[in-house]
């Protein structure tokens, strides 16, 4: 699937056209869609996070913005829109883009083996 | 700035002392913790600042504490840690992982620890790494970061996008 250009919040419009310095594009078109059904519900928070991504992807913000630890998702970086919402990107300071892998709920881990708790 | 090594600077006020020279033991006070002694009693006088940043810093102790033994007792013997267990989310690394998790965590506990930076900065690291066992764990994260991607040129975000 090509990916496709992260849809913009109505408040990110402006405050993005003359300081963006990256790229952000979405993985594919369902995580695009799951980004503009971010906006519409966080669209503050959301056209903030546009704003950040566009410009400062790469600076981190105790407990909001910052790179995952660990070796799964080494290089990307977890953006907390709201306190339910996740965006992870993947930023790549060689070319100035970040793309967007996910936008939504707060992912929930994997469900533990019934027999975990031995 | 440095952590003080003791609580008390040896510092002591009777209660009489604190009734009619209240203004001097205060400001006394506002450097560090001074005792106010009344019979066989003795209190503490400090900055509720300080008093506040103390609880911080024996809470976050207890929490450094559990964590190290969470490491040492399960994840160094090969076993994993039980369901329930507080850290119970450090399964999802591996040792070398967690040895970079205590590291980290180490670190920003001793700058705590020393005023140079805030207790909410220590745990906001611990708060990211649980986060991100969250993200390894997560099925959905990993079918996101997964998905078939068409090497194309990248298009720039556009404003025609519809809202």
């Amino acid at each position: 699937m090509p990916e496709e250009s992260l849809a913009v919040p109505p408040k990110a419009e402006q405050s993005t056209t003359a300081g963006a310095v990256w790229t952000v594009v979405a993985r594919n078109e369902r995580v695009n869609r799951a980004w503009k059904d971010l906006t519409k519900t966080a669209g503050e928070n959301a056209a903030k996070c546009y704003d950040y991504l566009c410009t400062t992807p790469m600076v981190p913000k105790p407990r909001r913005i910052f790179p995952l630890r660990g070796k799964k998702y080494a290089g990307a970086w977890e953006y907390e829109v709201t306190g339910g919402d996740r965006v992870f990107y993947v930023p790549d300071p060689k070319l100035k883009k970040v793309t967007v892998y996910y936008a939504g709920p707060h992912p929930e881990p994997a469900p533990l083996p019934p027999d975990s708790s031995a | 700035m440095s952590a003080p090594t003791t609580v008390f600077g040896d510092e002591i006020f009777t209660a009489t002392d604190l009734n009619r020279r209240a203004g001097h033991v205060l400001d006394e006070a506002t450097n560090r913790p001074v005792t106010i002694t009344r019979n066989d009693e003795a209190f503490a006088l400090l900055n509720r600042k300080d008093a506040a940043r103390m609880v911080e810093a024996a809470s976050n102790a207890k929490l450094m504490v559990d964590l190290v033994t969470a490491i040492s007792t399960y994840s160094l013997a090969g076993q994993q840690i039980p369901v329930g267990h507080v850290f119970e989310w450090l399964n999802a690394f591996d040792i070398d992982e967690l040895k970079t998790l205590l590291a980290e965590v180490h670190l920003s506990f001793r700058r705590a620890g020393d005023g140079e930076i805030s207790w909410d900065d220590f745990e906001a690291v611990l708060h990211e790494w649980h986060e991100s066992a969250i993200a390894a764990r997560s099925n959905t994260l990993a079918a996101a970061f997964s998905a078939p991607s068409e090497e194309i040129q990248l298009t720039q975000p556009t404003l025609t996008a519809t809202h």
